[in-house]
């Protein structure tokens, strides 16, 4: 009966997220799209940050690191970001395993350090290596056309990103309760214990950071297709890797819904914020967002997914 | 040839002189996270708050800016004492709490930034002051007496701190809490006030660096906390943990590897080279050059 009726929810999210949009003007588009994407990245950050418990810091830089691949491949080379997000995802998921790899080393707050600088040297590379990247005045991306995932309208870029919504919640419910998935949970709960009944911690954690950079790649094709223009400073910076650790976080991290309960709540609230004061003091927005993280951080450890688990133990 | 080569030692010897005081600021971070393993994000941010506080001193009441280091210790070790209350205390003990101090101290440097750009708008200001234009030479080798200063009183701020730790009461269960949290407790020691006194003297350590290197610093505006953040985090991974002296040594040597990287390469390029050196210390020694081993935290 419960299985039931959760399934019947599930699909009719699903016909209105389908519908729904096609009623919304370009401006509501947008905002949703905006949620969709970050969502999208929370999920991909949850893989390491949320199952694996590696507090990473530096996904911006394999957001940056996808952008810039398949934007290059298109603009050098003409490849289609079809094809090269893929290419993406390929070079995000080596910086991925760079990082899982210095997780072996690192601990707690060492290793949320050492992402940061991971991100912010990716950023000054991005911003040095001129010949290659345009440097500090970034790329444009003149062309449109369906066949270089660029659209006219945003209901096109809505549906592209629920697709990468659905695909992400679809991927860590299966993940989850995939053995690999199971080992990286455990060597989140306690590291010792997961190696002594032989889950091999190393693969696990180098394999869990390259999944994560791999779909923050995907992600990263997506924003620059979106944007249509990217820069260093404006896409690998601390704060986007801080949104999606904290869209993930006050979502519930460590579950295939956190990532979109916190976008669905985050987001708008940070957009309206600079809608709001924006324009008249700048910075005011970001003070009350930054309350707001700090408010559930200190008093809801498991996120809002995890208050409905528990108000609802057979939510599951 | 001789002019070039005198250049580039008056040019390391500037990054190293500024690498001094790379090591004060980096003071206040190294003790909260010797004591606590906490991670104070918001530290380059109250590193900024001691500059203004130097310059509304100056312009205000029109005292010697190193007076108002005293000032500036005190307010914002009082302010310390109050974030620490709001951000560190109720997660630092949860699982998972050394990571929490991150995002909560982020927290605070989004808030501190916002509202000081709301205050003092983000065009930058300088103050003067009569150190910044009598210039020291030795050896053919220029410096400001700003400079000579900071990094004189850097020396000084951290052999008292060393004192403090070593002979004081305080100082002696502040170490206590650092080796030992759970056996500091059995013992008697207030664990969680010693946190706080820990976590405000990080701070007001931080007011008083900001205030020196507002002495020749021309650039105090709301956003310039985030260059000495990485700068001081550099300096404490560099040093390790539980080391007093060794964040002046490690603040020197990351001066001296900036200065030659300015030589070397381009000064674009010095902070990637920063960058690099911090990320292969992390990986190679994360216990840091002088630190003991501390793995696990």
């Amino acid at each position: 009966m419960l299985k039931n009726l959760r399934f019947v929810t599930a699909f009719l999210i699903l016909v209105l997220s389908l519908i729904l949009p096609m009623f919304l003007d370009e401006f509501f588009l947008t905002i949703l799209v905006q949620m969709l994407m970050w969502a999208y990245l929370a999920m991909a950050w949850d893989v390491i940050g949320g199952y694996g418990g590696q507090f990473s810091l530096g996904h911006a830089a394999f957001l940056g690191l996808g952008a810039y691949t398949s934007t290059l491949l298109l603009e050098n080379y003409g490849i289609s970001p079809w094809l090269g997000m893929f290419a993406s995802g390929a070079i995000a998921a080596i910086a991925g395993a760079f990082v899982g790899f210095a997780s072996l080393r690192l601990r707690g707050p060492f290793f949320a350090l050492g992402t940061i600088a991971f991100a912010e040297l990716t950023q000054l590379l991005l911003t040095y290596l001129k010949d290659v990247t345009g440097g500090p005045l970034g790329i444009m991306i003149n062309r449109t056309g369906i066949e270089y995932m660029l659209f006219e309208k945003q209901l096109h870029y809505y549906y592209l990103i629920l697709a990468f919504v659905i695909f992400g919640t679809l991927f860590l419910r299966y993940f989850e309760n995939s053995k690999f998935g199971m080992a990286l949970m455990a060597l989140r709960e306690d590291e010792d214990a997961a190696e002594s009944i032989g889950i091999n911690v190393y693969r696990s954690k180098v394999l869990g950071a390259t999944i994560s950079a791999f779909l923050t790649g995907l992600g990263g094709t997506f924003y620059a297709q979106w944007i249509h223009y990217i820069r260093p400073d404006t896409i690998v910076r601390l704060d986007f890797s801080v949104q999606m650790a904290a869209i993930d976080v006050v979502g519930g991290a460590g579950s295939p819904y956190g990532g979109i309960i916190g976008a669905l709540i985050l987001v708008p609230i940070s957009l309206y914020l600079n809608a709001i004061f924006g324009g008249m003091i700048a910075g005011l927005s970001t003070v009350l967002y930054g309350i707001i993280l700090l408010v559930v951080v200190v008093t809801m450890p498991g996120g809002i997914y995890g208050i409905i688990r528990r108000r609802f133990p057979a939510g599951r | 040839m001789i002019e070039w080569s005198s250049a580039y030692a008056q040019l390391i010897i500037s990054y190293a002189i500024l690498g001094g005081v790379y090591g004060l600021t980096a003071l206040g971070l190294s003790l909260i996270w010797g004591v606590m393993r906490a991670v104070n994000w918001a530290h380059g941010d109250l590193l900024m708050l001691g500059m203004y506080t130097a310059y509304w001193m100056v312009i205000i009441s029109g005292v010697d800016p190193l007076l108002s280091a005293i000032v500036a210790f005190c307010l914002l070790g009082g302010l310390g004492a109050i974030l620490h209350l709001i951000a560190i205390e109720p997660v630092i003990e949860k699982p998972g709490g050394h990571e929490a101090t991150l995002l909560t101290t982020l927290g605070i440097s989004l808030t501190i930034q916002s509202i000081a750009l709301i205050l003092w708008s983000p065009s930058p200001r300088s103050y003067d002051n009569l150190y910044k234009y009598i210039y020291l030479e030795l050896a053919g080798i220029r410096t400001s007496l700003a400079e000579v200063i900071a990094f004189s009183l850097s020396l000084i701020a951290i052999f008292s701190v060393d004192q403090f730790m070593r002979r004081s009461r305080i100082g002696k269960a502040i170490r206590a809490v650092s080796q030992n949290p759970v056996g500091a407790r059995v013992v008697g020691i207030d664990v969680p006030r010693i946190r706080l006194l820990t976590f405000a003297l990080g701070v007001g350590l931080a007011g008083v660096a900001g205030v020196l290197v507002s002495t020749f610093y021309p650039n105090i505006r709301p956003l310039a906390g985030y260059v000495w953040d990485i700068a001081s985090y550099v300096v404490v991974i560099f040093a390790g943990l539980g080391s007093i002296y060794g964040v002046i040594f490690s603040g020197i040597i990351i001066g001296t590897i900036e200065g030659l990287g300015t030589i070397f390469f381009t000064n674009a390029f010095r902070q990637i080279l920063v960058y690099f050196v911090f990320l292969i210390t992390l990986l190679v020694r994360p216990e840091g050059l002088f630190g003991r081993a501390m793995r696990r935290v």
